[in-house]
């Protein structure tokens, strides 16, 4: 357990750098954006266009938290990306760990990584919130919150939380299981000296794995999930849901544990 | 006396082609052993076998007893090409990576063998030539305290002056009881200080042998080497 911590640390330092570089982007493009939709040029110099109503500072907190949905996927798709060349590196394979609990860390890591980025954005929000509070006494006093927070809200913003971490686990399962069993299948295929070719061949290869696997979900989600599982345990909506999605993640974490354990092999040098 | 590296009955297949084949190799605690082929005999194969990098084999692999890979892992050091580090990477922060990862890594070994080397821990990937890169490899793996230590082909970058003084002092930084496994292509340059030569040729393990019994029938190790493919050449 101790190497598992060990590699998690340095493996969430790796990732963490890219968290920083997309907070940065996102605060400069949030205040390029802000510049530009406050002030205008011309007469040879800037102008203030005044926006009745928000000031500058709120209007820069609204464009930086609108970009949050930009940046958070781009962070996701990079971390997908350094997933699967992390699985594939020889330097870390060789750590002192099964690879089924590397790649466990690998995937851990990343997710850690992108709540980490929202829990920055966040905090950035909060500042611009204070911030705008205290330049603007009209801002202030014009804010009011509206929760309603009856139990049923509660548990619904719950359920929502838990299934949108389960299908961004899903999302990272899933592109490993079609990197490790294309590529498995491929070791098992005469060797193709054009790396066009073993691409073409590989792209089929997934092609024919996402069917396969659309087809075995359309089965295990209406008959098995449905009938033996949600019947019996009396489970409806959100929650049904959210079980059914925790049941394949772990199904397709377990394959790909098994398939990097047996068959998916780390790129020499 | 009890063997070290174990290997029963290995047989590697990648893309319908036998790359090793029914390999069955035992190796003793302490030894130096040179693994010689021709190129794409199964050298590196072999050793990405042994540390658990190659997958999907047949047979077994045990290192003291041992077959599970993590713990083949820990008692092994691996000549790795250092391919998880950005090029921006500095020494000093792969040493990091290394004393955190590897809880038998000797920071005080790995500056003995730094200074040895020459390098300087402000340096980074990129600033490195490959014979840089290959000393700093050798300077990690050493610097851990394992039971078997994989070279493959390390020294392949180095100046000759620089090959001939870390060749010589090897036998200095292995642990008593740990063996090198070293596949190289100057077989003359490493003869000094080996004790066993293992070739693979035909997919298999050809031959197996003290390099005291090859000396006492033969001229030399590279003789005897070279021997075995001029005699099939004719």
């Amino acid at each position: 357990m101790n190497v598992f911590n060990h590699l998690f640390e340095k493996l969430l330092q790796k990732k963490a750098k890219n968290v920083y570089l997309l907070v940065i982007l996102q605060f400069i493009s949030s205040l390029a954006s802000a510049f530009f939709t406050y002030f205008s040029f011309y007469s040879g110099r800037f102008h203030f266009n005044s926006h009745d109503n928000l000031e500058f500072l709120p209007g820069w907190m609204a464009l930086f938290a609108s970009l949050t949905f930009l940046f958070g996927p781009i962070l996701f798709i990079l971390t997908v990306v350094e997933n699967e060349r992390l699985n594939r590196n020889q330097t870390w394979r060789l750590a002192p760990i099964s690879d089924g609990k590397f790649y466990v860390a690998n995937i851990l890591s990343s997710f850690v990584s992108l709540i980490y980025f929202v829990l920055l954005d966040v905090l950035i929000a909060i500042c611009f919130l204070f911030l705008s509070i205290f330049t603007n006494s009209k801002f202030g006093k014009n804010l009011q919150f509206e929760v309603d927070l009856n139990s049923t809200a509660i548990f619904d913003f719950i359920g929502i939380m838990l299934l949108l971490i389960l299908t961004c686990l899903f999302l990272y399962f899933l592109v490993s299981f079609l990197n490790f069993s294309s590529q498995a299948i491929l070791d098992f295929l005469p060797h193709a000296s054009s790396h066009i070719l073993i691409s073409f061949v590989r792209i089929f290869i997934i092609i024919a794995l996402v069917g396969l696997l659309v087809r075995l979900y359309s089965v295990f989600a209406n008959y098995i999930i449905n009938i033996l599982l949600l019947r019996s345990t009396g489970l409806a909506g959100l929650e049904s849901v959210v079980l059914m999605m925790f049941i394949i993640d772990l199904i397709i974490l377990g394959i790909n544990v098994f398939l990097i354990n047996h068959f998916f092999e780390a790129g020499e040098r | 006396m009890e063997n070290l590296l174990e290997i029963r009955d290995l047989t590697y297949k990648k893309n319908l082609k036998t790359i090793l084949d029914n390999i069955n190799l035992n190796l003793q605690p302490g030894k130096i052993v040179a693994l010689l082929g021709e190129n794409g005999a199964g050298k590196t194969t072999l050793m990405r076998i042994i540390s658990g990098m190659a997958k999907n084999y047949h047979g077994t692999v045990t290192i003291s007893g041992k077959n599970n890979v993590a713990e083949r892992k820990a008692q092994l050091s691996f000549t790795d090409g250092l391919t998880g580090f950005a090029n921006s990477t500095k020494i000093k922060e792969i040493v990091k990576f290394y004393e955190i990862i590897y809880q038998d890594f000797d920071q005080n070994q790995f500056e003995q063998l730094r200074q040895f080397m020459k390098l300087d821990s402000e340096m980074r990937l990129s600033e490195m030539s490959k014979g840089m890169k290959e000393k700093l490899v050798i300077a990690l793996a050493f610097s851990r305290k394992v039971d078997l230590y994989l070279l493959d082909e390390p020294f392949s970058g180095i100046d000759a002056m620089a090959r001939k003084k870390i060749i010589n002092s090897i036998i200095l930084w292995k642990p008593e009881n740990s063996t090198i496994l070293v596949s190289d292509h100057f077989v003359n340059e490493i003869a000094s200080m080996l004790d066993e030569i293992v070739i693979i040729k035909d997919k298999t393990i050809y031959t197996h042998k003290s390099t005291e019994e090859i000396r006492e029938h033969h001229k030399s190790v590279e003789d005897y080497y070279e021997g075995l493919y001029d005699a099939e050449e004719e």
